[in-house]
């Protein structure tokens, strides 16, 4: 089976909020296409952001790592922007959970909560 | 409660690779003809004036009075017109010489012109080297004794530190230059080493290849620990705590002020990539999420950092010392950034968590007790 890419989609709302799709496993070897999805959408402006990780099957350290760099980007901006986490199936709470970094990011059940959620505490 | 400071030493080890000697006094020229001719002339009429009083028999010899005048007048503007109209010296040196001649007759007028002559080429100002070993202080590593009987607003005042006069090093000649980088290279402070940094962007190159040489050798310890432990991780299969370890090396060297502002973004998410590595493998090691929330509050993300360490102090509650210790690092952050808001929002929320109860008790002097002292007060401590 191929390797299917990252990023599966990105969409950018007519209400201003970008929903970045991600599918498969996602780690070290495949980070560069999230960082290079994520730097885009923020320099086209985007300041509310919804990681949809509905297909995504497992993520790494190296993988938590850039999302964290994503969101303190986000949130640096001025105003601060948001970024929040639909989707996640159990064992990827379970991962983020034993590096204890679950619910810092915000993370919702389904995309419409998520898209709600950036709108309101977005800039 | 002001740390104490200490005098730099600006002197230059003429051996030191980019040393230059001072550079020469601009050229004087000698008087010109106009001049000598004026101090000639002033020098006759000043001469005959002594002459005339001696010989005088009135009351008051207006003849001599008239040959003085015109003698002080004359060296006067002999005077001036030596310095140069252009020179904003001129009229001053006019005037002095004008007092000598008129207050000390032939005497005064050989002296003024002397003295003139003796101090051409001098400088004209206190060289800078000077200026700055006599105002330039920096601070010493000595830790600052804390007040906690003090308000917050006056700690956070008084703990608000002088920076190095730093404009001024733009305005340094070479040698002080490279005194201010060497004093700089042997400081711990990352703000002195960030100085640093900024030192190796000065436009004269003896100043900034020799500030690159010292950041080189500064940043050559990191260098060479990075790629030994990166090396050793390829190779061990226990790797816990070499990821830990690795991870605190580069918050250290982000830390440090040598690293470039480019790179930071990449090491900070390899430093946060090799501490949830550690996490996963020892999740008992309580150092660990500690290093995380001071990863995130670097980038700015503080209220995640404490929403981190209060779940952390949350299962695992004997743990206090580490997050006094945090909370400490978050308010001489705060203080830095003149974040008072911040610092009271980290303290006000020091002393509403449940967890702060159980520091222990009857420890006094211990670093721990004059940190809860600090943070929670007489009584709760």
């Amino acid at each position: 089976m191929p390797d299917q890419p990252l990023v599966k989609s990105q969409e950018n709302r007519q209400d201003g909020v970008a929903v970045l799709s991600l599918q498969g496993s996602w780690g070290k070897g495949n980070n560069d296409g999230f960082r290079a999805a994520a730097s885009n959408l923020v320099r086209q402006g985007a300041s509310r952001i919804v990681l949809d990780l509905t297909e995504v099957t497992c993520i790494d350290s190296y993988a938590l790592a850039s999302l964290f760099a994503a969101y303190a980007r986000i949130r640096s901006q001025s105003p601060p922007g948001a970024l929040c986490l639909v989707g996640a199936n159990p064992d990827l709470r379970d991962e983020m959970e034993k590096r204890l970094v679950a619910r810092l990011i915000p993370d919702y059940f389904d995309l419409a909560t998520g898209i709600a959620a950036v709108k309101r505490e977005g800039p | 409660m002001i740390a104490d400071t200490v005098r730099i030493d600006t002197g230059v080890d003429p051996t030191v690779p980019g040393y230059l000697e001072r550079p020469p006094r601009p050229h004087e020229p000698l008087p010109n003809i106009v001049s000598w001719l004026c101090w000639i002339l002033g020098l006759v009429a000043s001469l005959l004036g002594t002459l005339w009083v001696l010989r005088a028999e009135e009351s008051f010899p207006t003849g001599s009075f008239f040959f003085y005048v015109v003698g002080a007048l004359a060296i006067s503007f002999g005077t001036y017109m030596a310095k140069s109209p252009v020179s904003p010296a001129a009229l001053g040196w006019a005037i002095v010489t004008l007092v000598f001649c008129l207050f000390g007759g032939v005497y005064g007028s050989l002296i003024s012109m002397l003295v003139y002559l003796l101090s051409r080429g001098q400088p004209k100002e206190t060289p800078l080297v000077d200026v700055v070993r006599a105002e330039m202080w920096i601070q010493s590593n000595a830790p600052p004794e804390r007040d906690f009987s003090a308000p917050l607003e006056v700690q956070f005042r008084e703990e608000i530190r002088t920076e190095p006069i730093v404009d001024l090093i733009p305005y340094a000649d070479v040698a002080t230059a490279l005194a201010i980088v060497d004093r700089l290279a042997e400081s711990d402070d990352p703000r002195q080493r960030r100085l640093l940094n900024r030192m190796a962007g000065d436009q004269r190159p003896e100043v900034f290849q020799y500030a690159m040489s010292k950041i080189n050798e500064l940043q050559r310890s990191y260098v060479v620990r990075i790629y030994q432990m990166t090396e050793q991780l390829r190779y061990r299969t226990e790797t816990a705590g070499l990821q830990a370890s690795l991870a605190s090396l580069y918050h250290e060297y982000m830390k440090s002020g040598l690293m470039e502002e480019g790179l930071e973004p990449y090491y900070w998410e390899l430093a946060v990539a090799h501490t949830l590595e550690a996490m996963t493998a020892d999740p008992k090691n309580l150092k660990l999420p500690v290093l995380l929330a001071a990863l995130l509050r670097d980038r700015g993300l503080h209220k995640e950092s404490l929403t981190l360490l209060e779940s952390t102090m949350a299962r695992h509650p004997g743990d206090l010392g580490s997050l006094l210790l945090y909370l400490e690092d978050l308010f001489e952050d705060g203080q830095k950034n003149e974040q008072l808001g911040f610092v009271r929002a980290v303290r006000k929320r020091a002393l509403e968590s449940g967890w702060a109860v159980k520091l222990p008790r009857k420890r006094e002097g211990h670093a721990i007790s004059e940190l809860a002292h600090f943070w929670l007060g007489a009584r709760d401590a």
